[in-house]
C-alpha cells in the first residue's frame, strides 16, 4: 500500500512540476538567507574577535596615561621596582605619506624585545622579507611597512619613503615588509618602528602612549596599588567598554534580520507544503475511503516532505553559502566603518551554521506539512473531499488567531514595558508583534473585503464582486500568503521608516554639532600646543568671525575608557543638543567648569542619571565631576564626555589641541577662507582642514553604506513573500478550474476571467500591503525607540512619512499582480470541456 | 663554548620570529639566526680576539662592548639544608646589534646592546626543571653592565660584585613567580685561562676565537626558591667569562661542553664541536686544572667523548644524548657522565639542553666521582 502512495506523490508533481519547484525554490530560499545571514554575520563576529585579539595578544592590563602621554619613566619603575618582566611598551600614532595625501596610516613604536607572551607582534617576523631586527633597533629612521601598503607604493625593501609627521616631510628606510596579522584573517598592521625611532619620528622623546602587561591577579593588585604619577593601570576586558558592547548590539540586530528572514522563510515553507497536500485532499479523500489508515496516510505525506526538503534544503545550503560572500563584505564593510580605522577581512565561519540551516529547512518543512497531513487524515473521508468543510474550518482558524494575536500583543506589551532592559526581550517583543500581526491578517481581510464589497460592490459589477468574495472565500490557501506578505511588506515599511527616522536624526545632529564651517584637526598622539601666534593668524584670515578649541583625550574610569572632550567654544556655542537636563543651567554650569555634560549612550549604557558624579582621574588625583545634563551623541567610538577647556587645562595641566573648529562671517566665500586656513597652516604643523559640509556628507556616506546590508535583506525577504504569493495563487487557480470553466460557460470571456483573476490578486496585495502600514509603523517604532536604542543608546526622533508606506503598499500590489499574472493566463486558457469533465 | 653566540642572535629572532604566521619554525630561525651573525661578520667594526694577551682584573670581569657577543655564566649544583640536591643555571648574556656608530640622542631607547639572560633550576628529586628568561636593551637601565665594582644586570636579575680584603665575591639575584635564587659566592683562587692565555680558537679564520677564562670552584651559600618555599643552600659554583666577535665555522652543527668539578679537586673543561657529518672539529679543546694549579691545554685528540644513552624531549621532540663516556687516555682519567635529570631542556628564546651532571669514573686507578654542568646545542 505504501509503495503506492509514494507513487500517488510522485505523480501529483510529475503533474504539477511548477508546485514542486516553488515549494523548493520557497523552502530554499529561506534556507539560504537564514544560512547566509549568519554565515556572514559568524564570519565578521570571528574576523573581529581575531583583530582584536591579535593586536591585544595576551595583554591582560594597560597603564594608560592621565592625561597626553606616560612618562617613559614609568616603565623603568615597572620592569626594575615592581619586578614586572611581561611589560611592552607602546607608542601609538596616525601619519601621512608625502606621495599619497589620501593616505594616512597607523604607525606604531614598540620595543621587538618585549613582545614575546604578551601580544602577536611577535608575528611582525622579520623572517621573510622582514628586514635585519638589529637593524630596525639600532638604525634610526628605519621602518617596516605592512606588505599590501608596500606593493601598493612600490616600496622595495631598502627604499627610501617620505613620511608626513606634524606637517614634517621625514625620510625613512624601509627594512622590509610584515605579513598580515594571523592565519586564516588578514587584519592590516600598523607601519611598525622601533620604540626609539618612534620616538625620534614623532618628537616624543622621554614619553610613551601606554604600557601593555601581561599580570597575575597579585601583580595587578600590587601594581594598582603602587603610586605611578600620570599613569594607571586598567584591565583589558574593561578598557574597550564601548567598543566591544556596540560590537555586540551589531552582531545580535544582523542575528535578529537572520531570524527575520527565516520567519518569513517558514511561512514560505508552511504556505508551499499545505497548498501541496491541500491540492491532493480530494486524493487523499479517495485513499481513506479505500480503506489507507492515518497513520499510513501521514506516514506518506511525511516521506514525501522529507523528499522534497532534502533537496530544497542542499539548494538552499549551496544559495546561502553564495550569498554569504557577498554579504559578508558588507557586513565587514559596516564594523569596519563604525568600530576599526583598518580593515578586516572575513574569518571562516563554524561549519555549524550548515547544520543549523539543515536543521531549520528540514525541521519546518516537516512541521509545515504536518499540520495539513493530520487535517487530511483526521478528517471522515467524505468530509475531507468537501471544500466547503475546509474554508469553514479557516474562517472559523482565523477567529480563534484573532484572538491569539491579541494576546500575543498584550503579552509583548507587557514584556516589553515592564521586562529587563534587555536587548533580546526587545527582539522577542518585536517578533510577538509581527507574529500578532500575521494572525490578524487573516481576519482583517475578510473585514476589508466584506467592506469593500459593501461600498462599492453594485457599482464594479459581477467580475469585481466575484473578485472580492473569491478573496474571502478561499482564505484556507490566500490567508497564510497574504499574512506572509503582510508581514514581509511590514519588515520592509519598518526598516524603512527606521532608517528614515535615523537619517533624519543625524543629520540634524550633524546640524547641530558641526557649528563651525572649517574644522582643522592635527596628527599625532596630541602635543600640539594651543600656539598663540598660529591661533592668531587664524583669526586674522579674512572672513574668520572666530574660533573654538577642542582637545580629546581618552581617559580611563571606572566605567571603561571614557573620550573627555575639552571645550573652548567659539561664537555659535557648544553645538551639543541636549536630552536630558535643563539648558540654561547645563550650560552654564559647563561654561562655569563646574560640571561635565555625558552623551547619552554613556549614560544610558552605564545607568547614571543627572547629578551623578563622574569620577575621572587627573595626574593630581581623582576629581569628581558632577553630570549636569546629556547630550546626543551618534558616535559610534567611544562613550564621551564634555568639559571646559579652562577646567581641563587647570586639572590636567596639558595644554595640547587635537581640534579647531573656524567659524565663518557670513558674507565669507568659504572655499577663499578655506585655502586661506590651508596656507596659514602649511609648514607649521600637521594639520588636516575639513568643511563642515564635507564632514557631513562623509557622515552621511558611511551611513547609507552602514544600512546597505538592511536593504539586501529587504529584498530577500521580498522575495521570499513574493514566491510565496506566487504559489499561494498557483494553487487557487488550479483549484479553481472547475469554477473557471463554470464561468467560463455562463459566459465569461477569457479576458474577463483573466481580468477577474487578476482583480483578485490585486485585492490580496492591497489588504497585505494596507495590513503592513500599521504593522510596519508598530514595528519603526519598535526599532527605533527600543531596538536601537537598547542597542547603541542613540535615541531619535520617529518620523513617519507616507513615501515608504506608499512604496511598501505598492510593493505588495506590484508584487500580488506579478505572481498573479501567471495564473491569470493559465486561467483564460482553460478548456471548457477538460475543466466541466472533472465533475 | 658557550650557546651565546648562535644563543643572542637567534634568541632575538625568535622573540621576534618563532611565532610568524607563515609557520616557518626552526628552519627558518635557524637560517635567519646565521644571517644575523653574518651581519656582524660584515660589520669589521668590531672588535676581535685575534692574539693572546695577558687578562687583566678586575677590568676584564666587566663588559667589552666593541665585542660582538659576551656573557657571564653560572652553573652549580647545591645542596639544600633537607640534603635536597639542587642545580641551577644563571647567565647573563650580552649581543651588540651593531658596531658602535654615530649617536642619535632623540630618544634615550636607542640602544645597539642586547642582554639577555636565562635561569633554571634543576630539583632532581622532585623530577623537575624550571627554566625563566629576561630579556632587554641597554637603555633606560633596563640591562647593562658597570666596571669596579662589576654589576651585570637585565631587568631585576642581577649579579654584584661584593670582594672581601682577601678574595673576589659576588651576589646573585634572580626571581621569577613561584622560583628564584639568592647567591653569594667568593674564592680567593685566580682565574684560569682557557687556550693560549686565555685565547680559545673555533675555527681555522683568524678572529674566530674568543677570550675565555673561568673560576672553576667558587664557594656558594644562599638560598634558592621554590614554590614559594626558601630552601638556604650551599654548594660549589662555576663561573665562565667569555667574549669575541665570531661564529660557528661551515660544518660545525653544535657543541657538547663539559664542566666537571672532580672530587681529588682537580676540574675538567672539554668542548667537543660537532661537525655536520657527527664528526669532532679539530678545534674541540679544553682544559684539566689541578686541584694543585697546574694547568694543562687539552686538544680534540686528547680527549675521547661518546655518547651512551639518548633523550627524546616531548616538548621540542628534539633527540639529546642522555649519558656519555669522556676519557683522557694519556691522564688516565676515565668517566662515565649522567645527567641528574633527562629532562632539562631549555625552550625559551633559544632551545638547548643545559642541565646538572653526576660522574664516577677513575684517576689513575683511583675512584672517583665528579658533579657538574653539560650543555648541548644543535640537537
Amino acid at each position: 500500500m505504501s509503495r503506492l502512495l509514494h507513487w500517488a506523490s510522485l505523480r501529483f508533481y510529475l503533474q504539477h512540476p511548477w508546485q514542486l519547484g516553488i515549494a523548493i525554490a520557497g523552502i530554499g530560499l529561506g534556507v539560504g538567507v537564514y544560512v547566509g545571514v549568519q554565515l556572514a554575520n559568524d564570519s565578521a563576529a570571528r574576523a573581529f574577535d581575531l583583530s582584536a585579539a591579535l593586536v591585544r595578544g595576551q595583554t591582560s592590563h594597560r597603564l594608560l596615561p592621565i592625561g597626553a602621554n606616560l612618562d617613559e619613566t614609568v616603565y623603568r619603575d615597572v620592569i626594575i621596582e615592581h619586578g614586572i618582566a611581561t611589560a611592552a611598551p607602546v607608542i601609538e600614532a596616525v601619519v601621512g605619506i608625502a606621495s599619497r595625501t589620501d593616505l594616512r596610516v597607523p604607525l606604531l613604536g614598540i620595543d621587538p624585545l618585549q613582545e614575546r607572551g604578551i601580544r602577536s607582534y611577535s608575528g611582525f617576523a622579520p623572517a621573510r622579507g622582514g628586514g635585519d631586527l638589529g637593524r630596525l633597533m639600532a638604525e634610526p629612521g628605519t621602518v617596516l611597512l605592512p606588505r599590501a601598503l608596500a606593493a601598493e607604493l612600490g616600496a622595495d625593501p631598502g627604499t627610501h619613503l617620505t613620511l608626513r609627521i606634524e606637517g614634517r616631510d621625514v625620510d625613512v628606510t624601509v627594512l622590509g615588509t610584515i605579513p598580515s596579522l594571523g592565519a586564516d584573517i588578514a587584519a592590516e598592521p600598523p607601519v611598525l618602528a622601533d620604540i626609539a625611532t618612534a620616538q625620534e619620528l614623532l618628537g616624543l622623546g622621554g614619553r610613551l602612549s601606554r604600557i601593555d602587561l601581561r599580570l597575575t591577579e597579585q601583580q595587578a593588585q600590587r601594581l594598582a596599588g603602587a603610586l605611578m604619577p600620570g599613569a594607571i593601570l586598567v584591565p583589558v576586558d574593561r578598557q574597550g567598554g564601548a567598543f566591544t558592547e556596540l560590537a555586540a548590539a551589531f552582531r545580535t540586530n544582523l542575528t535578529a534580520l537572520g531570524l527575520l528572514a527565516l520567519v518569513v522563510g517558514t511561512f514560505l515553507i508552511y504556505g508551499t507544503m499545505s497548498f501541496a497536500i491541500l491540492q491532493r485532499r480530494t486524493t487523499l479523500g479517495v485513499l481513506r475511503a479505500i480503506g489507507v489508515s492515518r497513520g499510513e496516510l501521514i506516514g506518506s505525506v511525511l516521506v514525501e516532505a522529507f523528499a522534497v526538503a532534502l533537496a530544497a534544503t542542499v539548494l538552499g545550503l549551496a544559495f546561502g553559502h553564495w550569498l554569504a560572500i557577498g554579504l559578508v563584505e558588507l557586513v565587514l564593510r559596516t564594523i569596519g566603518d563604525l568600530y576599526f580605522s583598518a580593515a578586516v577581512i572575513a574569518a571562516k565561519p563554524s561549519p555549524w551554521i550548515y547544520a543549523e540551516g539543515a536543521a531549520l529547512g528540514m525541521g519546518a518543512t516537516l512541521l509545515a506539512a504536518a499540520k495539513p497531513a493530520l487535517d487530511a487524515a483526521r478528517a471522515s473521508p467524505a468530509l475531507v473531499l468537501r471544500r466547503a468543510a475546509l474554508e469553514r474550518g479557516a474562517r472559523r482558524g482565523a477567529r480563534w488567531a484573532t484572538l491569539a494575536a491579541i494576546v500575543l500583543l498584550a503579552l509583548s506589551g507587557l514584556i516589553l514595558a515592564l521586562g529587563p532592559n534587555e536587548l533580546y526581550i526587545a527582539f522577542g517583543g518585536l517578533f510577538a508583534v509581527l507574529a500578532a500581526g500575521a494572525l490578524l491578517t487573516p481576519a482583517a481581510t475578510v473585514l476589508l473585503m466584506r467592506g469593500i464589497d459593501r461600498a462599492l460592490g453594485r457599482r464594479l459589477g459581477l467580475p469585481a464582486v466575484l473578485a472580492i468574495r473569491g478573496v474571502s472565500a478561499s482564505l484556507s490557501r490566500t490567508g497564510v500568503a497574504t499574512a506572509a506578505l503582510a508581514v514581509a511588506i511590514a519588515t520592509v515599511n519598518g526598516v524603512g521608516l527606521m532608517i528614515t527616522s535615523f537619517r533624519t536624526s543625524l543629520g540634524d545632529w550633524l546640524d547641530t554639532s558641526l557649528t563651525a564651517d572649517l574644522y582643522v584637526s592635527f596628527d599625532s598622539a596630541g602635543n600640539t600646543r594651543a600656539d598663540p601666534a598660529l591661533l592668531r593668524a587664524i583669526e586674522g584670515i579674512e572672513g574668520v568671525a572666530g574660533l573654538s578649541l577642542t582637545r580629546t583625550v581618552l581617559v580611563p574610569t571606572a566605567n571603561g575608557e571614557i573620550a573627555v572632550r575639552a571645550v573652548r567654544p567659539g561664537p555659535r556655542g557648544w553645538g551639543l543638543e541636549l536630552v536630558d537636563g535643563q539648558p540654561e543651567a547645563a550650560f552654564t554650569a559647563l561654561a562655569e567648569g563646574r560640571g561635565v555634560l555625558a552623551s547619552e549612550r554613556l549614560m544610558f549604557a552605564r545607568t547614571m542619571k543627572l547629578g551623578d558624579a563622574l569620577t575621572l582621574p587627573t595626574p593630581s588625583g581623582l576629581r569628581q565631576l558632577p553630570i549636569v545634563g546629556a547630550f546626543r551623541d551618534f558616535n559610534t567610538g567611544n562613550y564621551s564626555v564634555v568639559l571646559a577647556l579652562e577646567r581641563y587645562q587647570r586639572e590636567w595641566n596639558d595644554f595640547g589641541i587635537t581640534g579647531i573648529g573656524v567659524d565663518l562671517t557670513d558674507s565669507a566665500d568659504s572655499a577663499i577662507a578655506e585655502q586661506a586656513l590651508r596656507d596659514t597652516l602649511a609648514g607649521r604643523t600637521a594639520a588636516r582642514v575639513r568643511s563642515s559640509s564635507g564632514i557631513e556628507r562623509l557622515s552621511l556616506e558611511v551611513f547609507d553604506r552602514t544600512f546597505k546590508i538592511t536593504e539586501v535583506l529587504r529584498v530577500l525577504a521580498a522575495v521570499v513573500a513574493f514566491l510565496g504569493v506566487l504559489s499561494a495563487l498557483l494553487a487557487i487557480e488550479l483549484e479553481r478550474a472547475h469554477e473557471l470553466g463554470v464561468l467560463r460557460a455562463l459566459g465569461f470571456s477569457p479576458r474577463g476571467l483573466a481580468a477577474t483573476l487578476l482583480t483578485q490578486t490585486g485585492l490580496l496585495g492591497v489588504a497585505a500591503g494596507l495590513m503592513a502600514i500599521p504593522l510596519g509603523t508598530a514595528l519603526a517604532a519598535l526599532l527605533v525607540h527600543v531596538i536601537n536604542r537598547r542597542s547603541f543608546g542613540w535615541s531619535m526622533s520617529f518620523v513617519v512619512t507616507a513615501e515608504p508606506l506608499l512604496a511598501g503598499l505598492a510593493l505588495a500590489v506590484a508584487a500580488a499582480l506579478l505572481a498573479g499574472v501567471y495564473p491569470a493566463w493559465r486561467a483564460s486558457r482553460v478548456e471548457l470541456a477538460a475543466a466541466l469533465r472533472e465533475e | 663554548m658557550r650557546t651565546a653566540l648562535i644563543c643572542i642572535a637567534a634568541g632575538l629572532l625568535s622573540a621576534c620570529g618563532a611565532d610568524s604566521p607563515e609557520g616557518a619554525g626552526d628552519a627558518t630561525g635557524a637560517s635567519t639566526g646565521l644571517r644575523f651573525l653574518r651581519s656582524g661578520d660584515d660589520a669589521p667594526d668590531f672588535s676581535r680576539a685575534t692574539e693572546a694577551r695577558d687578562l687583566r682584573f678586575p677590568a676584564d670581569h666587566g663588559s667589552h662592548p666593541d665585542f660582538q657577543t659576551e656573557w657571564w655564566y653560572f652553573t652549580g649544583n647545591l645542596t639544600a639544608a633537607d640534603e635536597r640536591l639542587l642545580g641551577f643555571q644563571l647567565t647573563f648574556f650580552r649581543f651588540a646589534v651593531r658596531p658602535s656608530g654615530p649617536a642619535t640622542r632623540g630618544s634615550e631607547w636607542r640602544s645597539r646592546q642586547v642582554w639577555m639572560a636565562h635561569f633554571a633550576v634543576t630539583d632532581a628529586a622532585g623530577g623537575r626543571f624550571l627554566a625563566r628568561e629576561r630579556m632587554a636593551r641597554e637603555a633606560l637601565g633596563l640591562a647593562g653592565a658597570t666596571g669596579d665594582p662589576l654589576r651585570v644586570w637585565v631587568k631585576d636579575w642581577s649579579l654584584d660584585e661584593r670582594s672581601t680584603g682577601s678574595g673576589f665575591g659576588l651576589h646573585l639575584e634572580a626571581h621569577d613567580g613561584d622560583v628564584g635564587l639568592t647567591l653569594n659566592l667568593a674564592t680567593n683562587d685566580e682565574p684560569v685561562a682557557h687556550g693560549d692565555k686565555g685565547l680559545d680558537r673555533k675555527g681555522p679564520e683568524p678572529g674566530n676565537a674568543s677570550y675565555y677564562y673561568s673560576l672553576p670552584r667558587l664557594a656558594a651559600s644562599g638560598s634558592v626558591t621554590l614554590d614559594d618555599e626558601e630552601l638556604p643552600v650551599t654548594g660549589s659554583v662555576w663561573m665562565d667569562r667569555e667574549w669575541g666577535t665570531s661564529a660557528l665555522s661551515e660544518g660545525t652543527a653544535g657543541w657538547d661542553w663539559f664542566a666537571l668539578q672532580l672530587s681529588n679537586g682537580a676540574s675538567l673543561m672539554f668542548y667537543r664541536l660537532r661537525q655536520g657529518d657527527g664528526g669532532t672539529s679539530a678545534f674541540s679543546s679544553g682544559t684539566l686544572m689541578g686541584g694543585d694549579g697546574t694547568v694543562r691545554v687539552l686538544r680534540a685528540s686528547d680527549v675521547e667523548v661518546s655518547a651512551l644513552k639518548e633523550w627524546v624531549s616531548h616538548t621540542t621532540g628534539a633527540r639529546y644524548p642522555a649519558a656519555w663516556s669522556l676519557r683522557v687516555p694519556d691522564a688516565g682519567l676515565s668517566l662515565v657522565v649522567e645527567p641528574v635529570l633527562a629532562a632539562q631542556e631549555l625552550d625559551l628564546s633559544v632551545r638547548y639542553w643545559e642541565g646538572a651532571v653526576r660522574a664516577d669514573g677513575a684517576w689513575q686507578g683511583n675512584a672517583l666521582h665528579a658533579v657538574g654542568y653539560v650543555e648541548l646545542t644543535g640537537y
